[in-house]
């Protein structure tokens, strides 16, 4: 057992639960997740993380604070705005947990570089705000057979479902392709609720941690949905889709594509 | 005949393919929803052609794209 | 042509081969070891072969170019020494097999005399510089890429920092973005291009095959020809400087990038590159020279010559002549006999290539067709029939080979004769690699095959994993796709299938591929157990520590899963006798796991267990304990013992520890994890409990502390705990006892509390 007298207090909490003890903060501290996207969804997941000693943080990012971001992503301060959002979650996350190693890559996650990030993770939380990205990080994660949470939310909806690539079902055995562009509002155009992206959020670190640990039953083809203004949670059973393009049976998706970019068409869009 | 649609049992009188549920139901977008019937996730071209029977369960699934 | 070599061998390497041959000496007469010698033989190109005793020497055939009077000697070194069959490698080499150990020096010396060396055929290397096979003579080039290969060649073979790398380092020179040299898959590719009237490159690096294949990224969108030194020196020595030598499974050239990530793998090229810029390189550098690739053009007017055979070349009055080798193999004399024929058509270089064929360049048109009856005297089938079949060498001489890979590519050929259509698809190429390490370069074939071992109803099958569409091309390559395993046996029925079928998408070649990979049977013939080529059971065993290839981890992992899996049925099952039969299909799996490592595959449930207690306990990386452990299974299945459900626990220890050994094997085979403690009996009034003195620590504190401590002991062992009086022996015991461990006894010690507490789980 190699946790020092701080992280034996630290974790203390964690440690006394008969399913967890030294044995599992160990394995939580080897454990190594990646967030894409430091916003909404990825500010809760990456403080949580960090505080139950998740040992490495990977933070995908490529935009720098905006005092927007401030309702919700609550991983920045005001005086953050204007600073890289990489820098600034990686800030917190250090001041909450020193053991945590932050890996920050101030970039956005494209098909020639996600590959090679993901590979080097053990979980991905899908903390983005487009569906391009959101299908290129599910087709990363199935390719490098990595698991994957992946999430989203709108106004007072929010929805999520753990993947693990090759055994449960994946986001394009539910969705085919992205929607056409303009099709589908987005939370600048449509707004959303601020504390939703906590509450979903902080599940998607929860099923991280579950899968660490080895505990409980995962959002494996289970759709999650939680409606904020009447509390249902509601899980929607799926199944692996054989018609799905990447990961069914007669896959057409071989590799990674950057698929045409959201246009946000309301006027007078300050995004 | 009785159908669960998001997990809530209604009764409908008449037949309906899915195409027609999604009109009666006004289901926003009907071009987005991505459809669960009877635990399959069916292919949009098939929406018209499948006849909705007593005791099936459908799940309409929305794409959302927040999340930053 | 010139007697004249093709390469110009520096003298390092002349130095070289001389001290091998005392090197040999040394070894036969018993004054080094095996290991010591193997660390001069393999950068000198020379290889074990699967049989005691004989080795095989890998010529460097720098370009694919090699001269007739070259070809002469090597084919009667092969006669002298080695077993008379030569053969060309996919990375345009030529192999002498067999050859006797103290003869290696003699074979090294001769071929020094023309010209021609097998210095870095293997090791820890440069390895061949290869170029596209028609460089100088392709209509398709940007313009002749063999002198710039050579001259890279002999610039690095200088120095001998390049024959003491972390891990083999390949080059490659592709004329133009079809890249048959396969630039776009190596560590370091050139792509020949023109910019503003002069010839230059585009550059890439850190691509690779193998077990972890990437594709190579870009460096450079153009250098001038002349830099081709600084670059290679440059990728040489961010390699050298940053090559993991500690696992020689990941220090390759590509994981220096998967590991820093591209960004800063390009920012440490461009600092390297900037300071030799400054500094200047070191040695000689060689001439960018005509190698004699093209021929003087003559009046003969433009004949159309596309056949099966031969191909046009971008003068339009002089074609190239391909000879197909089965598999890469040719006989010593039909390689004397090619480099006369060669020699009587042509005034160019002899072309070895990728696809493990020759070429014969600048031939006359008005002589393809005498030059074509000529070479048929050697070989009906100068043309080849159906597709080209790669394959790698394969179990039957690499010690890493999981299937006799050559042994298919024939039962292939076989099939395809039978099949009308096959001459359809003569442009096809099938490759074919016996394990995962990809020497076939299965990866970048429009249809690959990867050999593997599979556990099909406890027997091991020989099986094929099957990728396609992979190709290389600039900046466009793609990796083959895995699209699904299929047994061996059912491979040469597949390949027709596909071939024949008209629909030529992946999706149908998977659906093809699906059908075959069925192993869900009850049963399968006798004959699927048996690899082509083999009368025996398809078998790991023989495999020494330190050759185990990748494909072996895989059965064990598959072993240990299903021992894991075992367990969760057993603890979900309630009646007997199932429940206590599925712990010992657990406990037998577990233990069978890792006895490949140490060569053994038995067949029997007690030769396994008596092989797990020779190799693992009593070694001591499993507790005594564990035998007892097995006895008891044993007993139970003899019916002795009435149930296992009392020994649940210790199972599941038992293969967590095999577990924690697998993981914990490093690149040579060894288990790096620590070995198990003896254990004494667990009963508490005689031996001496572990200690953990927590007085004066409050709760909860002191709980957690308590808690680590007990989880360091194994399972059935006591922990003393000292606690203050009040709360702490109060609230500690109980909740040991709400997490379902033992309380054995709480006693009051002067002024404090001792708490004994044996772990149940």
């Amino acid at each position: 057992m190699s946790l020092n007298d701080q992280q034996i207090e630290r974790y203390s909490r964690h440690i006394i639960l008969e399913e967890v003890g030294g044995a599992g903060q160990e394995k939580l501290l080897n454990s190594k997740v990646l967030i894409v996207g430091a916003g909404g969804l990825g500010a809760p997941a990456a403080l949580y993380l960090a505080a139950a000693g998740v040992g490495t943080i990977g933070l995908i990012d490529a935009d720098n604070v905006d005092l927007t971001n401030l309702q919700r992503q609550v991983i920045h301060h005001t005086a953050d705005v204007g600073t890289p959002k990489v820098q600034s979650a990686q800030n917190k996350i250090q001041q909450i947990n020193p053991d945590v190693k932050v890996n920050t890559y101030k970039a956005w996650a494209k098909a020639d570089n996600i590959a090679e990030i993901v590979r080097q993770y053990d979980f991905v939380i899908d903390g983005t705000d487009n569906f391009p990205a959101k299908f290129l990080v599910n087709d990363a994660c199935v390719f490098e057979k990595v698991p994957l949470s992946h999430a989203g939310i709108l106004r007072f909806d929010g929805q999520l479902i753990t993947i693990l690539p090759g055994e449960s079902a994946c986001y394009r055995c539910i969705f085919n392709s992205p929607p056409p562009a303009n099709a589908v509002p987005s939370c600048s155009q449509a707004g959303v609720l601020g504390v939703l992206a906590g509450v979903v959020g902080s599940l998607q670190a929860t099923e991280a941690i579950k899968h660490f640990l080895g505990l409980g039953d995962l959002l494996t083809n289970t759709l999650l949905t939680y409606n904020a203004l009447n509390m249902q949670f509601r899980k929607v059973s799926l199944n692996k889709n054989p018609n799905c393009p990447i990961c069914g049976d007669s896959p057409t998706i071989t590799e990674l594509i950057d698929e045409e970019q959201q246009v946000c068409n309301i006027k007078d869009c300050k995004c | 005949m009785k159908l669960t649609i998001n997990g809530e049992e209604k009764q409908f009188e008449n037949q309906m393919t899915v195409s027609q549920l999604l009109t009666v139901e006004q289901v926003k977008m009907p071009d987005m929803v991505s459809v669960e019937y009877n635990g399959q996730i069916l292919k949009r071209p098939d929406f018209d052609t499948t006849n909705l029977k007593d005791d099936d369960k459908i799940e309409f699934l929305y794409f959302m794209g927040g999340g930053r | 042509m010139t007697n004249e070599p093709i390469l110009n061998i520096p003298i390092t390497v002349t130095e070289d081969v001389s001290k091998f041959r005392s090197e040999v000496q040394k070894f036969l007469d018993g004054d080094t070891t095996p290991i010591a010698f193997r660390a001069y033989r393999v950068p000198m190109g020379i290889y074990e072969q699967r049989e005691e005793g004989k080795y095989m020497v890998r010529i460097r055939i720098g370009a694919g170019l090699v001269k007739p009077y070259q070809l002469q000697r090597i084919s009667q070194l092969s006669k002298k020494y080695g077993n008379g069959i030569l053969h060309v490698t996919t990375r345009q080499d030529i192999q002498i097999h067999e050859v006797a150990i103290e003869n290696t020096a003699d074979v090294l010396e001769s071929l020094l005399e023309v010209g021609l060396s097998a210095r870095g055929g293997g090791g820890n290397t440069v390895r061949n510089v290869s170029a596209c096979p028609r460089a100088g003579v392709c209509p398709n080039e940007k313009f002749d890429v063999s002198p710039h290969a050579v001259a890279v060649a002999e610039y690095l073979l200088q120095a001998r920092s390049s024959f003491r790398l972390p891990r083999k380092f390949k080059i490659a020179f592709s004329g133009c973005s079809n890249d048959c040299a396969l630039a776009s898959v190596t560590d370091l590719g050139f792509f020949a291009h023109i910019k503003d009237g002069q010839k230059g490159f585009a550059v890439y690096a850190a691509g690779g095959l193998g077990s972890n294949p990437a594709i190579a990224i870009k460096l450079e969108d153009f250098i001038v020809e002349e830099k081709i030194f600084e670059m290679a020196e440059t990728l040489k020595q961010v390699f050298d400087a940053h090559g993991d030598r500690s696992n020689k499974h990941k220090a390759r050239l590509r994981y220096v990038v998967a590991r820093l990530g591209k960004e800063k793998f390009i920012q440490i090229y461009k600092d390297i590159r900037a300071q030799i810029s400054k500094d200047g390189l070191k040695g000689d550098i060689p001439q960018i020279r005509d190698m004699g690739t093209a021929s003087p053009s003559t009046d003969t007017p433009t004949t159309d010559t596309e056949t099966l055979n031969i191909t046009g070349e971008k003068d339009g009055e002089h074609v190239t002549v391909k000879l197909r080798l089965h598999l890469g193999d040719i006989t010593a004399d039909n390689l004397a006999e090619v480099a006369q024929i060669a020699e009587k058509y042509s005034t160019s270089p002899v072309r070895t290539t990728q696809n493990q064929d020759i070429l014969i360049t600048t031939v006359l048109n008005k002589d393809a067709d005498k030059i074509t009856a000529d070479l048929k005297t050697l070989t009906d089938d100068v043309i080849g029939r159906g597709p080209k079949l790669v394959a790698c060498t394969g179990a039957a001489t690499c010690k890493l080979g999981l299937c006799l890979s050559r042994s298919l590519a024939d039962a292939i050929s076989e099939k395809l004769a039978e099949t009308a259509t096959a001459d359809d698809h003569r442009s096809t190429t099938i490759r074919i690699s016996g394990c995962p390490n990809s020497c076939g370069q299965h990866n970048i074939a429009p249809i690959g095959f990867q050999g593997r071992a599979k556990r099909v109803n406890g027997k091991l099958m020989p099986c094929y994993d099957v990728l396609v569409g992979g190709k290389t091309e600039e900046a466009n390559a793609t990796l083959a796709k895995n699209v699904g395993t299929v047994p061996a046996k059912k491979i040469p029925k597949l390949i027709v299938s596909i071939l024949t079928d008209e629909n030529r998408s992946q999706s149908r070649i998977t659906e093809l591929v699906k059908r075959c990979g069925d192993f869900t049977l009850d049963e399968y013939p006798e004959d699927f157990y048996k690899d082509f080529g083999s009368d025996e059971p398809f078998s790991l065993a023989g495999r020494g520590p330190g050759e185990c290839g990748a494909g072996v981890t895989d059965v064990i992992k598959f072993d240990i899963q299903q021992a894991k899996d075992l367990l969760k049925k057993a603890a979900a099952a309630s009646k007997e006798p199932e429940k206590s039969d599925t712990l010992y299909n657990a406990i037998l799996s577990a233990s069978r796991a890792l006895l490949i490592v140490f060569g053994a595959q038995p067949k029997k449930d007690r030769q396994v267990f008596d092989l797990f207690k020779e190799h693992l306990i009593i070694p001591g990386w499993l507790t005594a304990k564990t035998a007892d452990l097995l006895e008891d299974a044993l007993d139970w299945r003899l019916g002795d013992k009435e149930t296992l459900t009392d020994l649940f626990p210790q199972i599941e220890n038992t293969v967590s520890r095999i577990e924690e050994l697998f993981l914990s094997l490093d690149a040579n085979l060894k288990f790096r994890a620590k070995p198990a403690e003896e254990k004494q009996a667990t009963d508490v009034a005689e031996t001496k409990p572990t200690t953990s003195d927590l007085r004066g620590v409050q709760c909860p504190l002191n709980f957690v502390k308590a808690k680590i401590a007990l989880e360091m002991i194994d399972i059935g062992q006591t922990l003393e705990v000292l606690l203050d009086a009040g709360e702490p022996a109060r609230n500690v015991p109980a909740s040991f006892a709400d997490q379902g461990q033992e309380v054995i006894k709480v006693e009051q010690v002067q002024d404090h509390y001792a708490v004994y507490v044996k772990r149940i789980k």
